[in-house]
């Protein structure tokens, strides 16, 4: 007869994934359930899901759109399509996957509807990037990357490039996914989104040697 | 001219930018009057998704109905064939005499 195990120690907890950030179970009824009801019918479990993923969903849009108007109605827009598309959820990946991808090409359509009107000339700098700039060719290594104006001329860099080069850029290198992930987020295959990462790179570059070089690099 | 350095520091830069994620009061209440909205203005919507759905099936009727007439009709057995010279100069003929 053999004596009775001893209580095992608990597990160690699985490795957290490292790109994208863990967020907490909400309280309440999980999202299949809210899902569900909403399939039934039930605006106030749709009410629920909203409240729940409209602060990431703000968090995204405010990537590709700078005026808050045009913000609120990306947000409006992916939650609207979300409830269309609802019937073809099929509860095999989690919910809030299934609406960032909604979110992404939504983000992505805007960009291409409104590409004409964000162009704008990347040369033409303020007085603050001027300085940073000034200070990065002085000093590229103590140069500092939190500076307000080394986000702002990030952000008029991306604006000047072409929908399917930001999108690229922004999920890649700047919120680190793989592109595994981004294929499941855009639909675009793995080579063509290595040819878009590899051209937008080249197109930064390009954006980049415009800039006075005598001047700044 | 090497721009490399320069593009990964801004990289770097734009992923310090801080996550902003407000959102306005009220705004699923806003998403919802729409969504509701569209349910009340769905019959007419109904309405014209299924005259929509409903023109290839009498389409196709309509072409059927037609071929089958052309290719499987009665031919029509007698054709009255009147002169044209009889019909034009009838008025100047003169009128046979009654007995």
């Amino acid at each position: 007869m053999r004596a009775p195990r001893p209580p095992v120690a608990q597990a160690a907890p699985p490795p957290a994934p490292p790109a994208s950030p863990v967020v907490p179970a909400p309280p309440g009824p999980p999202d299949d359930s809210l899902v569900r009801a909403t399939l039934a019918g039930s605006h106030d479990a749709f009410e629920e899901l909203l409240r729940r993923h409209q602060p990431r969903v703000f968090a995204t849009a405010r990537r590709y759109a700078r005026r808050e108007s045009e913000v609120a109605d990306i947000v409006q827009e992916v939650f609207l399509k979300a409830y269309e598309r609802l019937p073809g959820f099929r509860f095999e990946a989690p919910f809030d996957h299934w609406l960032m991808r909604v979110a992404i090409r939504t983000c992505y359509d805007f960009l291409r509807a409104h590409q004409r009107t964000r162009e704008r000339s990347f040369s033409d700098l303020t007085d603050a990037e001027d300085e940073w700039l000034d200070r990065y060719r002085v000093a590229p290594d103590t140069t500092t990357e939190d500076a307000d104006a080394a986000r702002a001329l990030v952000q008029r860099l991306l604006e000047s490039l072409p929908p399917q080069f930001r999108l690229v850029i922004q999920l890649l290198e700047i919120e680190e996914r793989s592109i595994r992930e981004i294929q499941q987020l855009t639909g675009w295959s793995i080579p063509l989104i290595k040819v878009r990462a590899f051209r937008a790179r080249a197109a930064m570059r390009r954006q980049l040697r415009r800039l006075r070089p005598a001047k700044y690099l | 001219m090497d721009t490399e350095p320069l593009r990964q520091r801004l990289i770097r830069a734009a992923r310090t930018s801080p996550l902003d994620d407000r959102v306005p009061a009220a705004f699923e209440r806003g998403i919802i009057a729409r969504l509701l909205h569209r349910r009340a203005a769905d019959p007419v919507s109904l309405w014209a998704a299924s005259l929509w759905r409903a023109v290839m099936p009498a389409a196709s009727v309509m072409l059927l109905t037609g071929l089958g007439v052309l290719l499987l009709g009665e031919p029509q057995t007698e054709e009255i064939v009147i002169p044209s010279d009889t019909v034009l100069l009838a008025d100047l003929d003169p009128p046979e005499p009654t007995p």
